[in-house]
């Protein structure tokens, strides 16, 4: 079959790249820009952690055909970093030990970001029904929690980003 | 790359701009063409080879698919292509509405998960047909129906008899889902969904119930609808009958159990037995009944 040019924003930068039209976002996005933050499990939209943001809302990158992202605005966990400083989510990740082998890492603080920008003033209860589409299978969660309810202080604008 | 679930089938994606358009295409290639929503279903299916296509249709282009309306003494529209998370995000704006249509709004907040929901949509939910999808629960007791149009005309469908079976339904090729209208409920309802789903985000038992007027059997209202426990979504219009008997809420909440629990026809798979979905179907149905008669739900 003959492949297709679409254009699509990654990480604030335009790119172009040729698909095949039963190609999924996340085949693309991992082997075909290298875009290595994003991680690839299940395959079947049960993980999670091949999540990033389309124009501003998360989705499992296995669920969506790269075609259909033509046009879009694709932020990975890459994203967030800016010269070169961590995000305050990706250093509450860091303060907080959220994380052992950290593969699922990147999934989780691009989700966070974007529930925290949402729901700067969340309860507990709020962020494990935010995660229940989200595995990691090392830390138990409970560092993960933290590190969100800690790095909502930032979205809530009462602590400056850098250190 | 060739381990489970990497590749899908070869297809060809469409993307119509008009209504029309995508009739067009429907019309041409008939069962070669299926349409595609939110993708959760399709993508899925397609990966499994559990279906195959020429053409893909995303009808996420045609604008009049993305809609949510609500009409007093009409009901809600919700349009095909609005996502689980934006009718969720409208009716926590509108408590009023919310609070009429609570069971569709807790079956909603139990979809799949949040990040699922951002692509979910309630008309997906309801067509891909597996036993254990939420949105068909609200569907039955608000009596929704669902708009399909053609090349050759329009009709509404009733939600119940809809699904035949997993992505089997009684619409046809040629035909595009463009809304669904959950109906006014009666006055004075109450309504509530609850989902019972151990190990897995599968529910086992899911039951959504409304109940109006509990304590005057002239004006009592009682609606009740299952899905996981059943291999297709089901209405207990036989227990709903009982409710018109002019006895005691409570006494009547017993015997609809009993008639549900005698001739409900059952899953019985790994996640649970035959016997321990009628257990829940009992415990769940009579705790939803009794906290909505009681305004405690």
């Amino acid at each position: 079959m003959a492949g297709r040019m679409i254009t699509l924003r990654l990480n604030g930068q335009e790119r172009r790249v040729e698909v095949e039209d039963n190609e999924t976002l996340l085949y693309v996005l991992r082997y075909k820009l290298k875009e290595m933050s994003v991680k690839s499990a299940c395959w079947k939209g049960e993980c999670g952690l091949c999540t990033v943001l389309m124009d501003g809302k998360p989705v499992k990158s296995c669920m969506v055909l790269a075609v259909e992202a033509d046009g879009s605005d694709i932020v990975t966990a890459t994203g967030l970093v800016k010269d070169g400083e961590l995000s305050p989510i990706q250093k509450a990740f860091v303060e907080h030990g959220a994380l052992q082998c950290g593969f699922c890492t990147p999934a989780f603080v691009v989700a966070a970001h974007h529930f925290l920008q949402k729901n700067p003033n969340p309860t507990r209860e709020q962020v494990k029904e935010f995660l229940s589409g989200l595995i990691c299978r090392c830390t138990g969660y409970a560092q993960i929690i933290d590190a969100i309810m800690d790095a909502a202080k930032y979205y809530r604008g009462e602590q400056k980003a850098s250190p | 790359m060739s381990a489970p679930y990497f590749t899908l089938p070869e297809f060809k994606y469409v993307k119509p701009g008009s209504l029309e358009e995508a009739l067009e295409i429907l019309d041409e290639h008939g069962e070669e063409a299926k349409i595609m929503n939110g993708g959760i279903g399709v993508v899925a299916f397609l990966k499994e080879r559990l279906m195959e296509a020429e053409y893909i249709v995303d009808i996420k282009g045609i604008p009049e698919l993305k809609k949510i309306e609500y009409i007093p003494g009409k009901g809600l529209y919700v349009g095909a292509t609005t996502t689980v998370n934006e009718l969720i995000e409208f009716l926590e704006k509108s408590p009023e509405v919310r609070e009429k249509y609570r069971a569709l709004y807790e079956a909603s907040t139990h979809l799949a998960d949040a990040i699922l929901r951002n692509r979910a949509t309630i008309v997906g939910d309801i067509l891909e047909g597996l036993p254990y999808m939420d949105a068909p629960g609200p569907a039955l007791i608000f009596e929704a129906e669902m708009h399909a149009v053609s090349k050759s005309g329009e009709r509404w469908v009733p939600v119940d008899g809809i699904v035949m079976g997993p992505m089997m339904t009684q619409l046809q090729p040629n035909e595009i889902v463009t809304e669904i209208i959950f109906k006014e409920p009666p006055e004075g309802a109450r309504s509530g969904y609850v989902k019972f789903a151990s190990r897995t985000e599968y529910g086992i038992v899911n039951v959504a119930a409304l109940v109006a007027h509990p304590n005057d059997p002239g004006k009592r209202v009682v609606k009740i609808a299952y899905t996981g426990a059943t291999a297709l979504p089901y209405r207990a219009r036989e227990a709903e009958e009982l409710f018109k008997k002019p006895e005691p809420f409570g006494k009547l909440v017993e015997e609809a159990v009993k008639v549900i629990q005698d001739n409900v026809e059952v899953l019985e798979d790994p996640y649970a037995s035959a016997d321990f979905r009628k257990y829940l179907m009992g415990i769940l149905t009579t705790q939803l009944l009794v906290k909505l008669a009681r305004g405690e739900w």
